[in-house]
């Protein structure tokens, strides 16, 4: 008993092992693909084999990366956008679930506006811009209400689509044990619902900051995207580059981010997806 | 047994399809379900033997005839029957414990009982370890038990369980017909259970109606009053022998079956 009990658990023991080794593994040729293409990328720099205004070398590209983090720009232009991007966030993912909602209780309403709906959503949000800059300048509500339109379709149309498919038995399993409508409303509608509008509140994350970025890129005197267009026009392209990597640090934290929401919602959430029509 | 609950008086069911076509699916179907006593009714697919639980239920209006309850009251939905239907429909944002305390929960009773209610009935049903447990962290068995525990818990006096463990396998099936048994007996309650499964009617049920297409009742039969019932009685011993070969010859001889199947098909 206790003979199978010790082989067991070193049976356990040793797939564990096993398994940690294997990441061990991986960890070390990811280490190693890293400085093997940074190493050639800088020894091709140094034998003159890239053109440094096309492709900087690493070693510029974190001269330029310690330069703006020590002046303070860094986090300055980092700051504005990530402002942008959560107030736009906030607004969009608000109004969306508002307006789903408030038009899916209305199946007749929603017919109706339907087409417009349709067609406002097809409309590239990018092609709005110069349209805001006209209405609200190039501050920094200008590129909240550009991630905000991008963010507000995306949780509009799955609130919408949430509300419209409330499972019709939970629905009825639910009045038959003498539910109030308003019961039915709070119980089962509203949850049924939410669970999609976070589907899209979270497909919706990265696309306030694309929202953002694209807003800052078009017309702006601040923000990471500002960082990378005027290093861009004075030919600095290290300067470029380094902004890019702060963009890219701050997609990744919020992609952590959609995968912790993800990882919540995944216990009970309804099967929930519709599919994003661009943007 | 007593008085009748239930009773079906030339109850007729109509249904109008989304081409604007009606399709009878029941007609001039009565019988009286007495008060405490498990009834099985048997059928084929199409034989509406649904349609007559989700009337009874008050989810559907019959289109002709009566369903009287003894107490008289025709409002819908009754707060006296429970209903569990073959699908799933356990709420997926609460745990087996707010879902099983939901019946309780609508009628305004106090968190504190409903979930002293609730937490026992789990218990009944052997799910004490999984009350904060999700539907999706569920096994197939798991939710049926936390179902029939959300059925109990606002002790209606009438249940109708709708092919209850029709998609469960072999084994779990045997089990959850002996827990339902043993829930019902003593209890007082009236069972009405729609099942397409013989094996299944003779092993629980005091009396069998064997319906064919269109609601017409083939066999209505009372069973030997002894209990419990073994499963080797019930597959082997000549009587129940007799019962099955005449409900099985009341299905298969069902002359409307491959019509209704037919119109029925989309």
């Amino acid at each position: 008993m206790s003979a199978t009990l010790s082989s067991t658990l070193s049976a356990v023991q040793s797939r564990r092992n096993v398994r940690a080794r294997h990441n061990l593994r991986i960890a070390v040729a990811r280490i190693a693909l890293f400085v093997a293409v940074t190493g050639l990328w800088q020894l091709g720099s140094n034998l003159n084999l890239i053109d440094p205004t096309v492709v900087p070398s690493p070693a510029a590209i974190w001269a330029s990366l310690l330069k703006i983090t020590l002046n303070g720009q860094l986090a300055f232009h980092a700051w504005i956008t990530i402002q942008e991007t959560i107030g736009g966030f906030l607004i969009g993912a608000i109004g969306g679930i508002v307006l789903g909602f408030a038009i899916g209780r209305y199946p007749a309403l929603s017919e109706v506006l339907d087409p417009f709906i349709l067609a406002i959503y097809s409309v590239p949000k990018v092609a709005l811009a110069p349209l805001f800059v006209v209405w609200f300048g190039i501050g920094i509500f200008m590129k909240i209400v550009l991630a905000a339109v991008t963010v507000l379709f995306i949780v509009f149309f799955n609130t919408l689509a949430g509300v419209r498919n409330v499972d019709r038995d939970l629905v009825d399993a639910v009045w038959l044990m003498g539910a109030k409508p308003r019961d039915v409303l709070m119980k089962v509608l509203v949850p049924s619902a939410m669970s999609w509008a976070l589907t899209g509140v979270r497909i919706a994350i990265p696309y306030a900051l694309i929202g953002a970025i694209i807003g800052e890129l078009i017309a702006s005197n601040r923000g990471i995207g500002y960082l990378i267009s005027s290093a861009a026009s004075s030919y600095d392209t290290a300067g470029v580059f380094a902004a890019l990597i702060v963009l890219t640090v701050m997609a990744m934290l919020l992609n952590a981010i959609v995968d912790e929401i993800d990882r919540r919602l995944s216990k009970w959430k309804v099967d929930a997806s519709v599919s994003i029509r661009g943007t | 047994m007593g008085a009748p609950a239930i009773t079906l008086q030339n109850v007729g069911k109509v249904f109008v399809r989304d081409d604007g076509t009606a399709v009878s699916v029941l007609e001039h179907v009565s019988f009286e379900i007495a008060a405490g006593s498990f009834v099985c009714i048997v059928g084929r697919s199409g034989s509406g033997k649904s349609t007559i639980l989700n009337m009874i239920a008050g989810l559907i209006e019959p289109s002709a005839g009566t369903i009287a309850f003894a107490d008289g009251v025709t409002r819908r939905p009754r707060l006296d029957i429970g209903y569990l239907t073959q699908k799933e429909t356990l709420l997926p944002w609460r745990d087996v414990l707010r879902n099983v305390a939901l019946p309780l929960e609508v009628r305004g009773i106090a968190t504190a009982e409903r979930e002293a209610r609730a937490r026992q009935l789990i218990g009944l049903v052997g799910l004490a370890d999984a009350e904060k447990r999700y539907p999706r962290e569920l096994s197939g068995g798991m939710s049926r038990r936390a179902s029939l525990a959300r059925m109990l818990a606002s002790d209606p006096a009438t249940l109708l369980l709708d092919e209850p463990f029709g998609a469960l396998d072999a084994q779990l099936r045997a089990d959850l017909q002996l827990e339902l048994l043993g829930l019902w007996q003593g209890s007082g309650k009236t069972i009405v259970f729609v099942t397409h499964d013989i094996d299944e009617a003779l092993l629980m049920a005091d009396r069998v109606i064997a319906l064919q297409s269109g609601g017409r009742i083939a066999v209505d039969v009372d069973l030997p009053p002894a209990r419990p019932r073994a499963v080797r009685d019930v597959r082997f011993a000549p009587e129940f022998i007799a019962l099955h070969e005449r409900l099985l010859d009341a299905l298969t001889s069902d002359p409307g079956a491959r019509t209704i199947a037919a119109a029925a098909a989309p």
